[in-house]
């Protein structure tokens, strides 16, 4: 969380406003991180419209069970993790969005195609006028939800393991160990994203994140 | 956790240590490059409209609480909140649409016609605007109403959850006539406006009705759910610029910036203990509504 201005209340300070009746203090809360909460639900899910019922959820539940809330964790961990087990649960109930994938990149739902239906999500890239759609949702989508949302939280989000677990509820180890599965089974896919990448003159990408991050392979 | 997710979610973690062993120089490169361009992605920021739709549904759960005998431990039981997909906003975004632009027809309607007969729209109890008094304000709304079919869809109409508040903020109206509230006559002042109806007496002649904005209407949404105010009126409170927002139980006093996520409540009061006994109203208190200029 940036740093707070002078006077402003802390999310701990935020909370405890809302449990005392403050009928706005949560959404100050949910307005400082809801980029963030975003990301998470949107990442672990891979579709808008079941992403932003999964944070409307989570945001709801967490109004509703504020006064559980021991203080135990950061207010940001305790949010993030009813995020996630809210993202986790909307994919239990609605399943049939996953994709079996063997692994070869030509089998990958191309640009324009979605597992579940729906229109794509993708990030497009102008270069030399050629665009390429790197629909990174298509490729995350074939992975398990729980390999998906640890490979989001540490390699995606930046979440160190140690707190990652901790959103997850299982111990570092079992991170590692489905960031690693997961990365294993992008490598196809990602490598025809970096060859875009490449051909349009962007930067490869560098070994600014420390592999030790997620763990090792 | 993993105990209960479905048979295909399942996976060995346990053999994290030897994978790590086996993996071989070129493969830990492939998938460092995997770790750096994850990373390297840029975040999705939440889009306005699912902000605004999902502040509305917190702002929605506030007032559901701040009703009497409702706490955090035991939350009221609400209708589950409904899905946001594309055509539901579509269909409530044309809708709300609708409303707006045959509330505004209407609005023309009254003008037209005020001039000759205001007192005749006034007895019908009708959402009438005058503002060709004198010293009326009305209030523009953010969005001309050309512009105003957009408003619900990234406003009103955050989620079909939500819709029924963002439907009913739309329904109430905003008097401008320049009333000073204060401090000491505030329950009595409220409760006499209420008694009196938005539209009673002399409002129409000496002030305007408006539409809310957006904000506005998110602000009593934030304060009132799904009841429709009794009174929104832009007036001073002690010298302050504010809204006076009010239902028939309790009045907010909220600074002109109030939205759905900065309510700037500066006071709120409740009315219960009087109602039913207009005539204590004004005397007791002295009550009297000055009128700016």
């Amino acid at each position: 969380m940036p740093g707070l201005a002078p006077g402003e209340p802390s999310d701990a300070e935020l909370l405890r406003r809302h449990t005392a009746g403050d009928a706005s203090a949560f959404g100050q809360l949910f307005t400082r991180h809801k980029d963030r909460l975003w990301a998470v639900a949107l990442r672990i899910v891979c579709d808008p419209d079941d992403a932003a019922d999964a944070l409307q959820d989570a945001m709801i539940s967490a109004f509703r069970r504020a006064g559980d809330f021991r203080g135990e964790s950061a207010v940001t961990t305790w949010l993030h993790r009813i995020v996630v087990n809210a993202s986790l649960d909307l994919l239990r109930r609605r399943p049939g969005r996953a994709v079996s994938w063997s692994g070869d990149p030509e089998e990958l739902p191309g640009p324009g195609q979605r597992a579940g239906g729906g229109e794509p999500v993708h990030e497009t890239t102008g270069g030399d006028g050629t665009d390429t759609r790197l629909d990174v949702d298509a490729a995350l989508r074939t992975l398990p939800p729980p390999q998906r949302a640890a490979l989001v939280l540490v390699d995606m989000l930046g979440y160190p393991v140690s707190e990652a677990a901790v959103l997850l509820g299982v111990s570092e180890g079992t991170v590692k160990s489905r960031c690693a599965r997961s990365r294993a089974k992008l490598v196809p896919h990602l490598s025809h994203l970096r060859a875009n990448l490449a051909r349009e003159g962007n930067q490869p990408v560098s070994d600014s994140v420390s592999f030790e991050q997620g763990g090792g392979a | 956790m993993s105990g209960q997710w479905p048979p295909d979610w399942e996976d060995a973690d346990d053999d994290v240590e030897a994978e790590a062993g086996q993996a071989d120089v070129e493969t830990n490169a492939r998938l460092s490059e995997v770790t750096a361009y994850l990373a390297a992605l840029p975040q999705p920021v939440l889009p306005e409209a699912l902000e605004a739709r999902i502040s509305a549904a917190i702002a929605a759960e506030a007032a559901d609480r701040a009703k009497p005998g409702r706490t955090l431990g035991r939350p009221p039981r609400r209708p589950k909140i409904r899905r946001d997909r594309r055509f539901r906003i579509q269909a409530i975004s044309s809708a709300a649409a609708c409303l707006v632009l045959a509330g505004f027809a209407y609005l023309l309607t009254q003008l037209g016609g005020s001039s000759s007969s205001s007192s005749a729209a006034l007895s019908e109890g009708a959402a009438a605007p005058a503002a060709s008094a004198p010293h009326a304000q009305a209030e523009t709304p953010q969005n001309s109403f050309g512009e105003a079919t957009s408003v619900p869809a990234a406003s009103a109409v955050p989620s079909a959850a939500s819709s029924a508040s963002a439907f009913s903020s739309w329904r109430f109206t905003v008097i401008t006539r320049g009333d000073v509230y204060q401090q000491s006559t505030l329950i009595s002042q409220v409760r006499q406006q209420l008694a009196n109806g938005l539209l009673g007496s002399d409002t129409a002649s000496a002030g305007a009705v408006s539409a809310p904005t957006a904000a506005l209407a998110g602000c009593v949404s934030h304060f009132t759910g799904n009841t429709v105010p009794g009174l929104v009126d832009k007036a001073t409170y002690d010298g302050r610029p504010v809204y006076v927002i009010a239902v028939s139980s309790r009045a907010w006093v909220v600074g002109r910036g109030c939205t759905a996520t900065d309510p700037e409540l500066i006071t709120t009061v409740s009315l219960a203990g009087l109602r039913g006994n207009p005539s204590a109203l004004g005397s007791v208190e002295g009550y009297a509504i000055a009128r700016r200029g």
